[in-house]
């Protein structure tokens, strides 16, 4: 009696570690999203602005 | 000082006057266009004379740089965990906004034209436009490695997609580059433009220093061993659920 006892309580255990493993394993994973607004105005041929931003304040 | 000095020195500063209010007035913002955003690159390119009568116009043609007639949008998906020895999916799409859809227009209130569509040259018609994208990320294993493009038609949205697998667990930081690169249709020379480049990090977990392939197997083993020994339990396991049912 004792011995089946023990071998239900390992059955048990060892499951229910299975199945916590299994679910850790399947589980989808979160996904984060960043959206970033492009105005026209980057979308241009580059300018010397583009490449040295305080030249804008000289014109 | 005598009389003839201050006199001299008087009209010099209404001259000096007269010039400061004759260059504010041809630098300054045009009148009606101070509430205007940042998304109207039109207006200070676009060369125009009003004259003194509002109802006789004189347009020249605007001197501005071709550009391309869109407000885009950068979506940049990635998962900021993942379980060490899985691989995911990190997406980059350019895609046109549909609210930020823009006409660049020049309106002077008061003046005989309103709403006038202002000509930009379009990128699109004097230029091949290629998207370029990379994915900078140290001890990943990343998929496709190294630069890919595409071309960025009028309308349609690019999309780019890596695959990354990090091998161990451990905080794994990266960027994602994304360029455009202006060919010339008639030739010339090509241009590159950074559109931007965008830090990411992501997080290689391990379960008790399980990575993912090994934890599936283990987790099916157990399983398979769990259910073979609690097996002969099963129908002493129904009888006692049965029992309570029926109370």
């Amino acid at each position: 009696m004792a011995k089946s006892k023990v071998r239900l309580f390992l059955a048990v255990i060892v499951l229910a570690l299975s199945l916590a493993v299994l679910i850790w394993a399947f589980w989808p994973l979160v996904r984060e999203s960043r959206v970033l607004p492009i105005p026209p105005a980057d979308l241009q041929l580059p300018t010397p602005e583009t490449f040295f931003p305080g030249l804008r304040m000289y014109f | 000082m005598n009389k003839r000095h201050f006199l001299l020195f008087l009209a010099g500063l209404v001259l000096a006057g007269v010039i400061q209010a004759c260059s504010a007035a041809a630098y300054g913002p045009p009148p009606g266009t101070e509430g205007a955003g940042p998304e109207e690159p039109a207006a200070p390119a676009a060369t125009q004379i009003f004259p003194a009568t509002p109802t006789a116009v004189a347009l020249l043609e605007p001197t501005a740089l071709p550009a391309i007639p869109e407000q885009r949008r950068l979506t940049l998906e990635w998962p900021p965990t993942i379980r060490a020895g899985d691989a995911d999916v990190i997406r980059l799409t350019l895609e046109v906004d549909e609210m930020g859809n823009l006409t660049p227009t020049a309106e002077i209130e008061g003046h005989a034209i309103s709403g006038e569509t202002v000509s930009i040259p379009n990128l699109y018609e004097t230029h091949n436009v290629i998207a370029e994208a990379r994915l900078d990320m140290a001890g990943v294993i990343v998929t496709p490695a190294g630069q890919v493009s595409e071309p960025l038609l009028p309308g349609k949205p690019v999309t780019f997609y890596w695959s990354v697998r990090p091998a161990e667990m451990g905080r794994y930081r990266g960027t994602v580059w994304l360029y455009l690169r202006f060919i010339p249709k008639e030739g010339g020379e090509e241009m590159r433009r950074t559109l931007s480049a965008q830090v990411i990090e992501i997080q290689a977990v391990t379960l008790f220093g399980l990575t993912a392939g090994p934890a599936r197997f283990a987790g099916t083993v157990g399983s398979f061993v769990g259910a073979v020994l609690g097996f002969p339990f099963i129908d002493d396991v129904f009888r006692w659920l049965w029992r309570k049912l029926k109370r």
